[in-house]
């Protein structure tokens, strides 16, 4: 396992240099090497570390083993054809861990970002309504048996689009440099990131790299199904790509034009999930 | 900490990981518990192996720090 944990980190590092590349490419610049992510990882990996005086120190530096472990169990739950619930479960506690990141250091910037981690808390409610959605067309929330209900029907992406379509938008409010990316805007310089440096910030790069491969993994495997490896690294990088230009031609929102759009997106979803039951009973 | 404790708790880490991955493809334990294993185990792998190759081990030149 430990294998895997480390293969979807370097993944999850290059996706992040590509998602980089494209959205430069996309903009007319030249853009960092693909790999530059990685390099950005090991950087701060040799940079000096240390817990700033102002920080709780236990919640500092226990922030980050919590983001690895959490995202490292959600890549777990997908490869071992768990619920969709637990998926859901994870994502609710990487809130907790981008709120207590931005807490725990007392740099005004990280709290900034730590609020603004909660105000996007919005974007948890489209991924409530399509895990009600799938349920509708599946009958079942294990990974397993909807990967099953594809082989035997197609793919969900096609069957049930506005669901595959609200969970494109929990990925993308996700990305780095995004429409939705407000916690970490520049305006608040890195928000919740700004006070976790060296060691520290290397380990948040790791949780980050494995939240992006765990993300369009689930994607790949809830929406379209069961694929050969290979195949499905290709399919999430096709994702990777389409999101990366939606970023590059996308103003970063105001936090409160984030939470609107969320919002809009789950009531869309919510209208569709009530015919849904009106037809299928 | 000491440089010397970051490697060997990074080191014990990873090693406890892998055995535990091993003893499940042999059948000596479940593989939900290996699983397991590598989940709490993996953090302290990546942090403590990092902050192992941080360390300074103490010969390095006096920075020059300004007049």
């Amino acid at each position: 396992m430990i294998e895997y944990l480390l293969f979807a980190t370097f993944v999850g590092l290059l996706f992040h240099g590509i998602h980089r590349k494209v959205i430069a490419r996309v903009q007319g610049r030249p853009g960092p090497p693909i790999w530059q992510e990685i390099l950005h990882t090991l950087k701060f990996s040799f940079k000096q570390t240390w817990i700033p005086k102002t920080a709780s120190q236990a919640l500092y530096v226990g922030i980050v083993f919590v983001a690895i472990a959490i995202w490292s169990g959600a890549l777990v739950v997908l490869l071992t054809g768990g619920s969709i619930l637990l998926l859901f479960g994870v994502y609710l506690l990487h809130k907790i861990v981008e709120h207590g990141m931005g807490l725990s250091t007392g740099s005004p910037y990280t709290k900034f970002g730590a609020i603004r981690s909660v105000i996007s808390a919005a974007s948890e409610l489209p991924l409530l309504v399509t895990v009600v959605a799938i349920y509708f067309f599946t009958r079942s929330l294990s990974i397993a048996d909807i990967a099953a209900y594809q082989a035997a029907n197609g793919p969900l992406l096609i069957i049930a689009f506005p669901a595959a379509a609200a969970m494109y938008l929990v990925i993308l409010s996700k990305m780095h440099y995004g429409p939705f990316s407000i916690i970490e805007a520049k305006e608040i310089v890195s928000g919740n990131l700004t006070e976790h440096f060296g060691v520290w910030r290397a380990g948040i790069e790791v949780a980050y790299a494995l939240k992006t491969y765990v993300l369009l993994y689930a994607f790949v495997l809830i929406f379209i199904g069961a694929l050969p490896f290979w195949l499905t690294l290709l399919a999430m990088l096709v994702v990777l790509v389409s999101l990366s230009f939606v970023c590059a031609v996308t103003p970063m929102l105001s936090p409160y034009d984030t939470v609107t759009i969320q919002s809009l997106a789950t009531g869309a979803l919510v209208v569709y999930i009530i015919v849904l039951g009106v037809v299928m009973g | 900490m000491k440089k010397r404790t970051a490697l060997i708790v990074g080191l014990a880490a990873g090693v406890i990981a892998a055995a535990a991955g091993v003893l499940a493809a042999l059948g000596f334990l479940p593989a939900i518990a290996a699983e397991l294993v590598a989940v709490v185990a993996f953090p302290a792998f990546v942090i403590f192996i990092a902050l192992w190759w941080n360390a300074k081990s103490g010969e390095e030149d006096i920075p020059f720090i300004g007049y």
